[in-house]
């Protein structure tokens, strides 16, 4: 009774908070949200500069395996690198505070530019390897993973010990070449600040050099061939040569002759060796009779066979070139100057995405036939089915067997290039005749090109 | 009072908040860390390839020799279902069996490049977008390997 007469007095009260009590938990509010937010905050930016040391973790490894297939001959730098001021010999903050004069001070602790060097390494470092046509020597700035990083490469020449039987076998300072990769992530408005660099080191030793005693390297197997590249070119097969682009045109029709010599008729395009050097971004296909998209429209579209027409078509006739042509493209070398021979197997390079950036399955087409004047004999058809075609420009590749072939002075290798039934119905878009977006025909040979 | 409460309650709002985005960082982390050691494995076996085959943008095959066993296997690499790379393992010149998910949750065909060319390859690029759950954005995994005791191609 006398609970529930205190708690209708308390409900019923007007007085309602002091001054006092209502700073007090304000200010208890304030503090609490405060110190809550700053915990938030540290976690979040500790979470990000881990998020930053994988990506530069993983940028310093791809870094060390990209130097290391430059081949041991051909790996070092074309200069030796500029050297920094050094801040604090404890933290440098600048992988260039460890190149002094033309060596790199190698330390085994690189967070520390007085800590000691490994086992068998000077105080003052190892030189520099400056090769001709060697690496940059100047920091690259490389984006990865929304991180901006500074990439420093250094190739250094490596005195090894190998001792046998009391006798150093590694003779001469040169020894071996150690590759030293340093990322230093760059601060970029509203985002973590600069950051002590991620060093990575790996030494490699001469392949040729073999000390007494031990096992010469295993020889080679060789292979059955090298590989000749045809890159396609938005040319007409009557030139010899590829033609500089002049803009965006209709789609070509390539499809309804063999005969480059007549200029009336739907002759092939031209492949040839030489990649090209002008950057272009035109529209190979403006008459396209389908819907590409807010993207850039841009490179060659391929429709895929209209209901009824078969699979993967390699020609037309003349009374359908208007629409088929949107559906086969063929290309051809300038004839031979001598017989060129061939391996059992070819690859395919292209660059390409979906047209309109449809998502779903597309089946490329790839045929060739050995061209002799009004003659077209088939060497292989083969496809390569994709079940998500990219819907970026991307580059897809595929290799394939075919019979060998030869081709005799004055023949013509033709390549056509088509979708399958049953592909995206927007199609897609091939890009070509450009120095990145390079589409090649690889082709297996005992008798390269000149 | 009305004040504790409406601040205590902003405090455990954001604690819960914290929590879960706490778990969500770690169920992406390790499966990050899953996918990336697919990828470790990729590179580790295709560096010790002793003959290669660049089958497609989508698979390679290789032969590489078992120190532990003495034995040469053939080893394939598929990532042309829609959404895993799968290793498959078999005696040479045999059909490789028994896959095992590498990535799980790729999102792109253009996993392999061969350099400088798919028929003389001496470097493999390896690129898997992956999306370790659905509502977050994919991320790319980048990595390459140097084929350095290569011997012969198929």
């Amino acid at each position: 009774m006398r609970h529930r007469s205190r708690l209708a007095a308390r409900l019923t009260d007007q007085r309602g908070f002091g001054i006092v009590e209502v700073v007090v938990a304000a200010a208890l509010a304030l503090v609490i949200a405060g110190s809550a937010f700053a915990t938030f905050d540290r976690s979040n930016t500790g979470t990000r500069t881990a998020e930053r040391h994988e990506v530069a973790v993983s940028l310093a490894q791809r870094e060390l395996e990209r130097l290391r297939r430059h081949g041991y001959a051909a790996l070092g730098l074309s200069g030796v690198p500029a050297s920094a001021t050094p801040t604090s010999a404890a933290n440098p903050a600048d992988p260039a505070e460890y190149v002094s004069g033309s060596n790199l001070l190698v330390r085994s602790n690189f967070r520390n530019r007085s800590s000691a060097p490994p086992p068998g390494v000077s105080s003052a470092g190892e030189p520099f390897a400056v090769v001709t046509g060697g690496i940059g020597a100047a920091p690259e700035r490389v984006t990865a993973g929304g991180w901006q990083f500074d990439v420093h490469r250094f190739v250094t020449w490596v005195d090894l010990t190998c001792v046998v039987g009391g006798t150093d076998r590694c003779a001469g300072p040169r020894d071996g070449k150690r590759i030293t990769v340093a990322v230093r992530p760059v601060a970029l408005p509203g985002s973590l600040g600069m950051a002590k660099p991620l060093w990575a080191t790996s030494v490699l030793t001469d392949p040729t050099a073999v000390s007494a005693g031990a096992l010469p390297p295993k020889p080679s197997a060789g292979s059955a061939g090298t590989a000749q590249a045809f890159h396609l070119y938005d040319t007409r097969c009557n030139h010899g040569a590829r033609q500089a682009i002049g803009g965006s045109h209709a789609a070509a029709d390539t499809g309804t002759s063999l005969v480059c010599a007549d200029l009336t008729a739907g002759r092939p395009d031209l492949m040839g060796t030489a990649a090209t050097t002008q950057t272009q971004a035109f529209d190979f296909s403006t008459d396209l009779p389908v819907a590409r998209g807010a993207a850039p429209a841009a490179g060659l579209g391929l429709l895929p066979p209209e209901a009824g027409q078969p699979s993967c078509p390699t020609a037309y006739t003349i009374l359908r070139a208007a629409t088929d042509k949107h559906r086969v493209h063929r290309w051809v070398t300038p004839a031979m100057a001598s017989t060129f021979t061939s391996t059992d197997r070819s690859a395919m390079t292209l660059w390409t995405r979906a047209t309109a950036a449809a998502a779903g399955e597309a089946t490329f087409c790839v045929s060739l036939h050995k061209v002799d004047g009004l003659l077209a004999t088939p060497i292989t058809s083969v496809t390569f089915r994709v079940e998500r075609w990219p819907q970026d420009r991307s580059q897809l590749a595929f290799t394939f067997q075919h019979p060998a072939f030869s081709l005799a002075a004055g023949q013509r290798l033709m390549l056509t290039l088509s979708l399958a039934t049953g592909s995206l119905p927007a199609g897609i878009e091939l890009f070509y005749d450009d120095p990145i977006y390079d589409t090649v025909l690889s082709v297996g040979t005992t008798t390269p090109l000149p | 009072m009305p004040i504790a409460m409406i601040v205590l309650a902003i405090v455990a709002h954001a604690v819960a908040s914290a929590q879960r985005g706490e778990r969500n960082v770690r169920v992406h982390s390790e499966a990050l860390r899953a996918q990336h050691a697919g990828l470790e494995r990729m590179t580790r076996e295709l560096r010790e390839a002793t003959s290669f085959q660049y089958v497609s943008s989508q698979a390679v095959q290789f032969e590489l020799y078992v120190r532990r066993t003495g034995t040469t296997r053939s080893i394939r690499y598929d990532c042309s279902s829609a959404s895993r790379c799968s290793r498959l393992e078999g005696p040479p010149g045999g059909t490789p069996t028994g896959p095992v998910t590498l990535v799980d949750g790729l999102e792109n065909p253009n996993v392999f490049s061969a350099e400088p060319d798919p028929l003389a390859a001496r470097f493999v690029g390896i690129v898997a977008r992956v999306r370790t759950a659905p509502n977050r954005p994919s991320i790319t995994l980048r990595d390459g390997v140097q084929l350095r005791n290569l011997s012969s191609r198929f």
